[in-house]
């Protein structure tokens, strides 16, 4: 069966939807798993050429959000380990532009002690915690649309969250580093 | 414990931590180098990839063929050459005795 023209421009659109509706949600995951913001670039877009290939094989696929979420999951989890960590599958093109990141080198140099602490705290949390703290603070998102994203009720998130947040506070405490008055 | 003059302070870290990490710009729809091409579909691979297959084994047995028909025509015919003893037969003994 040929793809029209037509058929794949309206596929283009539709991608390029799902990109603009989903891309930073996607971000906010992988990053929430790899604590580091390139590599969930990197994972943000093999998630999304990911699923342009399956619709180009043609494979019908429901929940697009959902599916991109589970397959960000996936490749955060296998990213340390796999090949894909040491030669990508992008253009050196699109991947050098991923890596202009618009930060001055001082503030760099400001926060990264800061920062240090933080994500040191972060990483003793568990990974869904770490999702619903990435989401609500990345992308300011409340408990509802947090829910929508995680798939999981919106009661569950608000008790998450909370935990989330208590969790992190001792331990920053505990760090001594960083005073939370 | 946080109490509640802990809480914005927390908040306000956490939420000045991810939004420096967050990329103030991200790169477009990664698409596709597939774009907005007229390309063959699945079926139409596979209905080609056949076609291509079948048009090699016939060009194959044509070669073939033709390479037979070729070696037979450079081969001298048996008649030509004849057998030993048909040639020994008649080449004449040294001294003109028969």
């Amino acid at each position: 069966m040929k793809s029209s023209p037509q058929r794949q421009a309206s596929r283009n659109d539709a991608f390029e939807a799902l990109y603009e509706r989903h891309h930073r949600e996607v971000w906010a995951l992988a990053y929430a798993r790899l604590l580091n913001a390139e590599a969930a670039m990197d994972v943000m877009q093999e998630a999304f050429m990911r699923l342009w290939r399956e619709w180009d094989r043609g494979t019908a696929i429901a929940n697009a959000r959902a599916w991109l979420m589970r397959v960000a999951r996936n490749l955060a989890e296998d990213h340390d380990k796999s090949a894909f960590q040491r030669n990508g599958t992008q253009s050196p093109q699109i991947m050098t532009a991923l890596r202009s990141r618009e930060l001055s080198p001082s503030k760099r140099l400001e926060n990264d002690e800061l920062f240090g602490q933080v994500r040191a705290a972060l990483n003793e949390l568990p990974a869904a915690d770490r999702e619903i703290l990435s989401l609500r603070y990345a992308l300011d998102y409340d408990a509802k649309r947090i829910a929508q994203v995680v798939g999981a009720p919106v009661t569950a998130v608000h008790m998450r969250l909370s935990r989330a947040r208590q969790r992190l506070a001792d331990r920053l405490a505990m760090h001594g580093e960083i005073p939370i008055r | 414990m946080n109490t509640p003059t802990q809480a914005p302070e927390l908040d306000r870290l956490l939420r000045t931590f991810f939004q420096t990490e967050m990329p103030h710009s991200f790169p477009g729809a990664p698409v596709p180098v597939s774009r907005n091409v007229w390309r063959l579909g699945p079926t139409d691979q596979t209905v080609w990839s056949r076609v291509a297959l079948a048009a090699s084994v016939v060009l194959l047995l044509i070669g073939q063929l033709w390479l037979a028909k070729l070696g037979s025509q450079r081969e001298p015919p048996a008649s030509a050459i004849g057998d030993n003893a048909t040639l020994e037969a008649k080449q004449p003994k040294p001294g003109g005795q028969p």
